[in-house]
């Protein structure tokens, strides 16, 4: 989508086909030599792909063919990626995570190497259950270069997990920081993990916490290891809580989107602020009635004027769905 | 999709969400959403015209045009039709650094 004159005009840029590339659950992200990077469901093994999509040599770049859509791999096992974006390291290697797959079929998170070894996948660890099961959406690097994450479900009872993969050499080791409770804590987390400047984590719930519907939660890092803190708690649903991963901006401030929470149970955009004493100021930014959008899995993406766009599955003119844009 | 609990102990559960994709769809009835199952999933895939034809068009270019709005404003950028243009989108946008202002 681009902004042209007053309004914003919408140029699709390539077409799926479940069965030839798959469908794209997650985000494209930018990446190297300025391609957009994404993952499918679906595909010629039925466990979805990473894929590429190139820009034209030359402007412009809206023609429905000109963009060169490329499958760098084709998952062979039932690894299906899920809502996370893709990752890269600083050498251009490329992250992520699939919700099955693996050895016990519980999930992984896989890395793929430019620039001839795409089509070869390396399984930096997979998921056995007590240790986490089903991660849905993206690991997140730390300074250090350790990936932080979470699981929908399994760790130590089952209602999910935030763990660490870090690097030793060419080993990776997984670490539970966090395992769900299904308690006031919250369970089931779809969203991944955001990191702010002092290596503390944020995330939400899809489930649990005293409202039923979710939590937004931070992990702080401390000697003894990781202490939870609860942000906050929707009253809705279970699973009505975040899917998207929660965005930080400059002051300290969360984003994020419900699936359906909110005033009208139709997920709505809301903000989290620090108030300074410890506290957390929760502010619906928005409440979706249906016309406009309702039930949003999408994370919030911010510009540097502070305006906030995102998407919802259903609802619109349509009932398809919209992109929506929020400004300040 | 199944929440909660081992899903070691139980056969169903992780048939269920293992293969699921996580498949949300709103039960207009009960104004809820239910999960459907692998096999259930694939085969709405495959078949659902709106899925079908899922479009890729979620890169962002804004323009140099600052907007200051005086109040927090919503607005729809885009309707989704579930035809040429994609639909029932699970992500959300990449948006790309805008240029600077004119002055």
């Amino acid at each position: 989508m681009k902004h042209s004159g007053s309004g914003w005009t919408f140029e699709p840029l390539y077409q799926f086909s479940y069965l030839i590339e798959g469908v794209p659950k997650a985000r494209v992200v930018f990446g190297p030599q300025g391609a957009l990077y994404g993952t499918t469901q679906g595909g010629p093994f039925d466990g979805g792909a990473v894929f590429r999509m190139m820009p034209p040599a030359t402007p412009p770049h809206t023609a429905l063919t000109s963009w060169r859509e490329t499958s760098l791999y084709n998952f062979h096992d039932d690894a299906l990626p899920a809502y996370g974006d893709v990752i890269f390291d600083a050498a251009g290697n490329l992250y992520g995570t699939t919700e099955s797959g693996g050895q016990d079929h519980d999930g992984k998170v896989f890395e793929l190497s430019p620039p001839g070894n795409w089509s070869s996948e390396n399984v930096l660890y997979a998921f056995a259950g007590a240790d986490g099961a089903f991660p849905l959406n993206r690991v997140v690097f730390d300074h250090a270069g350790n990936l932080y994450g979470t699981t929908y479900q399994g760790g130590a009872t089952g209602y999910g997990t935030v763990f660490e993969l870090s690097r030793i050499g060419l080993t990776w080791t997984q670490t539970r920081l966090y395992s769900f409770q299904n308690g006031t804590d919250g369970a089931n987390p779809i969203a991944g993990v955001v990191l702010d400047s002092s290596g503390n984590l944020y995330g939400a719930t899809t489930g649990a916490g005293s409202g039923g519907g979710g939590t937004v939660f931070q992990l702080t890092p401390s000697g003894s290891g990781w202490i939870f803190n609860l942000l906050y708690s929707f009253s809705a649903p279970a699973t009505c809580g975040p899917w998207g991963t929660p965005v930080l901006d400059n002051s300290g401030n969360l984003y994020d989107t419900t699936y359906c929470s909110g005033a009208n149970h139709l997920g709505n955009v809301f903000k989290l602020a620090p108030n300074g004493g410890g506290g957390w100021t929760y502010t619906s930014l928005h409440d979706f009635t249906g016309g406009e959008g309702d039930y949003s899995t999408s994370t919030v993406s911010l510009d540097t004027s502070g305006n906030l766009y995102g998407t919802t599955v259903y609802g619109g003119s349509h009932g398809n769905g919209v992109v929506w844009q929020i400004q300040p | 999709l199944a929440s909660g609990s081992d899903h070691k102990s139980d056969e169903i559960v992780p048939l269920t969400f293992q293969n699921s994709l996580l498949q949300p769809v709103k039960d207009s009835r009960l104004n809820k959403e239910v999960f459907m199952s692998a096999v259930t999933h694939r085969r709405r895939l495959i078949s659902a015209p709106k899925l079908t034809a899922l479009m890729l068009a979620l890169a962002f270019v804004l323009s140099n045009i600052a907007v200051q709005a005086a109040a927090q404003t919503y607005n729809v950028l885009h309707n989704f039709a579930g035809s040429l243009d994609g639909g029932n989108p699970y992500a959300g946008v990449t948006v790309t650094v805008p240029a600077p202002p004119i002055r």
